[in-house]
């Protein structure tokens, strides 16, 4: 077997040794990516539990499509797949989705490998990824979708393999030319944020995409010959081939294969050079000019600013503490996300329920009110949960100063409380505007409380439940914890977010539901007295357990690397 | 009263221990030198002095204060520069010196005065603007720096310090230290180039396998190590940690047969 693979490494002008090696360094990486982070494991099984069966079904009825369309149809079917996997393996490194987990090749190349072992060791490494697997069941179904035809297998086979090694090429191309892009925090970060937005508007995107279909002119679908428009990029040649041979054109299906083969030959040589540059010519790249010395211009601070809106009375570290984390909220992309979609969400939820009768907003029930508190919940308990593990590297900072930990959670209580409340008032001021009863006044109150509450119930819990949380890592968050920390997280908090939180909707709640107007304000503002008194209590207590626990909480929030 | 004090301080990892009841005194307004091979149980010593590691067993003192009895009195007088700097990589530079200025109670005005001195002196002020993720290994630890002596601290700890920054701020920093020495502030700090420690150390201390097994003026060291008095300090390191010269060259050459 060793003979036979290293006769094919040899054929092609390759060292199989170096190829053996190669292979195993990714082989060991793999495996050992697997042990360092189970999640990982974890995540790929669960991708294969939901996706694989989806891609499966799909492969399938691609190989019944190859087999029992009429005409040119399989050919033309077998064009868009393979068109279709090509755009996906492009975009996807754009978005910063790791389509290629295999080696460095920038760090490989220190090393005396010639270029083609380079290239080859890459393309074979392809193998291994994650997202080969997806793509692997569609060149399948094509092989069976035609193996009624042997002879047709002799250009299909040779066709696949092209088409694979187009789109991995491709991929990598993209991927090491957007490489010097991706450096780029602010695009990192900007990506992150757009994509997360574009998944919480999928409703929306799903309406649009909705109403062109029904809008569009099918008349003119049976005629439609995609291929003849396809054929010209480097994959739709290659079903091209397997259309030329099917009419018996093998003459002209091995022109079509030598147009892809020379698409492919293109790709991998814009690659290798785009590579050494990347390598060579880093300065090319991203890097400063050197900057000329700025005179010192005194400027605005936000604390100034915060200071100013009415929280000067602050204690100096829980005023630098809200600050920072009102910065933080904004600035670190994955926590950004959270605040941006939970402003987005109270519309996004309005325009899926009331799309199409938006007059059914002005006959909501006086009750509407208490949906306030529910959305202040969610807003609330996302910013403030894991709040000392969110620090990430910050939390050593924090550890080593001498500031009163209650003034730190005060501080951070406070900004959690203030950026929860901007998705409420634009909900509050939808329903205010369009149910137009005061009890919104009071929901607000109530909804106050309750934020007041689950950030004092969380203040508590980050002692116990801390896990790491690495902002530097843009494609996905990683994190922590052990089974412990998570059940705790997901069933032990909400129970007791509830049963702390009662006291602050159920007055109110009661005024309403037994139809006694007077105890409508009168139970939102005791809800609220006593959301603020437990508020202040949880920073003490929180405070006191953080000095007692410290290094345990720093430990937990450590980041492995 | 030693501004630095450990006694009997002892970390044991599973099965390893990394500190070996490590007994240190360090007096006021020293400037002490913490050598050691890596994995020796340096920063691991650190972390213990300035209340991030929990020991096993034994006591760490600032000034008198047991660090992990009274930590927030402690913490006020000390100032460090941690193995892994834990800046907050989404503030910029001018923003987190400032914040840790508050943090340690400095008013509001103050804090800024210092941090403009100090990102200036230390070469920042064109950079001060930029997020720290945005920063170089050695702009990072120059943030760090900027950061822990902001509040003046009467300790200070330094971990490796010098390691990954440029010689124009090497001497920048090294001129910092001093002054801050000048006026009576202690500082431990740990490093392996030893031509600095030898340069600005009062009295160094060697420890290995999480075990103390020198310490003293550089006189004193090289006595103890028996290096004579052309002894450099990477001589009287060798020796005292038990790696003489003829042993490396024993070792490398019986090691690399291929290259006989």
């Amino acid at each position: 077997m060793a003979g036979i693979a290293g006769g094919f490494f040899t054929f092609f002008g390759l060292d199989a040794g170096k190829q053996r090696a190669l292979l195993g360094l990714r082989l060991r990486l793999m495996r050992r990516q697997f042990q360092r982070e189970p999640g990982k494991m974890a995540g790929f099984l669960t991708f294969l539990i939901f996706f694989g069966p989806l891609v499966i079904v799909l492969a399938i009825v691609s190989a019944y499509a190859y087999q029992e369309l009429p005409g040119v149809w399989p050919a033309q079917v077998m064009g868009i797949v393979l068109c279709l996997l090509w755009l996906a393996w492009i975009i996807l490194p754009v978005f910063a989705f790791r389509t290629n987990e295999g080696l460095d090749l920038a760090r490989l190349l220190i090393f005396p490998l010639g270029r083609r072992d380079l290239v080859a060791s890459a393309l074979i490494g392809t193998l291994l990824d994650g997202p080969s697997y997806v793509t692997l069941p569609f060149f399948v179904a094509m092989i069976v979708g035609w193996i009624a035809t042997p002879a047709l297998l002799l250009i299909l086979l040779p066709a696949i393999v092209i088409a694979y090694c187009i789109m991995m090429a491709s991929g990598q191309l993209v991927l090491t030319t957007s490489t010097g892009l991706l450096r780029s925090r602010r695009f990192r970060d900007l990506t992150i944020v757009l994509l997360s937005l574009l998944g919480s508007s999928c409703y929306i995107v799903n309406r649009g995409i909705e109403a062109w279909l029904r809008a569009a002119d099918t008349s003119g679908l049976e005629g439609l010959e995609p291929l003849l428009y396809l054929r010209w990029l480097p994959p739709g040649a290659c079903a091209q081939a397997v259309a030329s041979a099917g009419t018996g054109a093998w003459g002209e299906a091995l022109l079509w294969l030598g147009y892809a083969g020379a698409w492919l030959a293109v790709l991998l040589w814009a690659w290798w050079k785009v590579l050494e540059r990347m390598t060579t010519g880093a300065s090319a790249w991203n890097l400063p000019l050197p900057e000329a010395k700025k005179p010192s211009r005194p400027r605005t601070r936000l604390s100034d600013r915060v200071a100013a809106l009415g929280f000067g009375w602050l204690p100096a570290p829980a005023r630098a503490s809200m600050v920072k984390e009102l910065k933080l909220i904004w600035r670190v992309p994955q926590r950004r996300i959270g605040l941006l979609q939970s402003i987005l969400a109270p519309f996004v939820l309005i325009f899926a329920v009331f799309f199409g009768d938006m007059s059914a907003l002005r006959r909501l029930p006086e009750w509407t009110a208490m949906g306030l508190p529910a959305i202040i919940l969610f807003a609330a308990w996302g910013l403030s949960s894991n709040m000392l593990g969110m620090e990430s590297r910050g939390l050593g900072t924090l550890i080593l100063t001498p500031a009163p930990r209650w003034q730190i959670f005060a501080g951070k209580g406070i900004a959690y409380g203030l950026v929860a409340l901007i998705p409420t008032t634009f909900y509050a001021a939808i329903l205010g505007y369009t149910a137009r009863s005061p009890l919104i006044i009071f929901g607000m109150i109530a909804a106050a409380g309750t934020a007041l509450t689950v950030i004092g119930v969380n203040m508590i819990a980050c002692i116990y439940i801390t896990f790491p949380f690495d902002e530097s890592v843009t494609t996905r968050q990683r994190s922590g914890g052990s089974c412990a920390t998570g059940l705790a997280q997901v069933i032990l908090l909400p129970i007791v977010m509830a049963i702390a939180g009662l006291p602050t909707t159920v007055p109110m709640a009661a005024g309403i539901w037994f139809n006694l107007p007077a105890l409508v304000p009168i139970g939102a503002f005791a809800g609220f007295t006593y959301a603020a008194i437990l508020f202040v209590w949880a920073t003490r207590y929180a405070g006191r357990l953080l000095t007692a626990r410290e290094p345990e909480v720093l430990m937990a929030a450590r980041l492995e690397r | 009263m030693p501004a630095i004090e450990a006694s009997q301080l002892t970390r044991v990892f599973d099965q390893k221990t990394a500190v070996d009841h490590l007994d240190l005194a360090v007096d006021e307004g020293e400037f002490f030198g913490f050598l050691g091979p890596n994995g020796a149980g340096k920063s691991t010593t650190i972390k213990m002095l300035v209340g991030l590691l929990r020991p096993t067993s034994g006591q760490a003192r600032i000034a008198g204060l047991d660090i992990w009895q009274e930590p927030l009195k402690a913490k006020q007088l000390i100032g460090v520069l941690p193995e892994g700097l834990n800046l907050y990589e989404r503030l910029t530079a001018r923003e987190y010196v400032r914040f840790v200025g508050a943090m340690y109670g400095l008013p509001d005005r103050e804090a800024a005065r210092r941090t403009d001195e100090l990102l200036d002196i230390l070469d920042l002020e064109n950079d001060a603007d930029k997020m720290v993720v945005d920063f170089s290994q050695g702009m990072r630890k120059k943030t760090a720096l900027a950061a822990a002596i902001m509040h003046t601290p009467r300790v200070l700890f330094l971990d490796e310090p010098f390691e990954g920054v440029d010689a124009i701020s090497g001497r920048a920093i090294r001129n910092v230290l001093q002054r801050l020495r000048e006026r009576g502030t202690t500082i431990f700090f740990s490093s392996h180039i030893m031509e600095v420690v030898e340069r600005l150390c009062t009295r160094i201390a060697v420890i290995t396998q999480g075990r103390l097994v020198a310490q003293g003026t550089m006189a004193e060291l090289r006595a103890l190590a028996q290096t004579g008095e052309s002894g450099t300090l990477e001589d009287v390191f060798l020796r005292t940690v038990g790696a003489t010269d003829e042993q490396i060259l024993e070792e490398t050459q019986r090691g690399l047969s291929w290259l006989e």
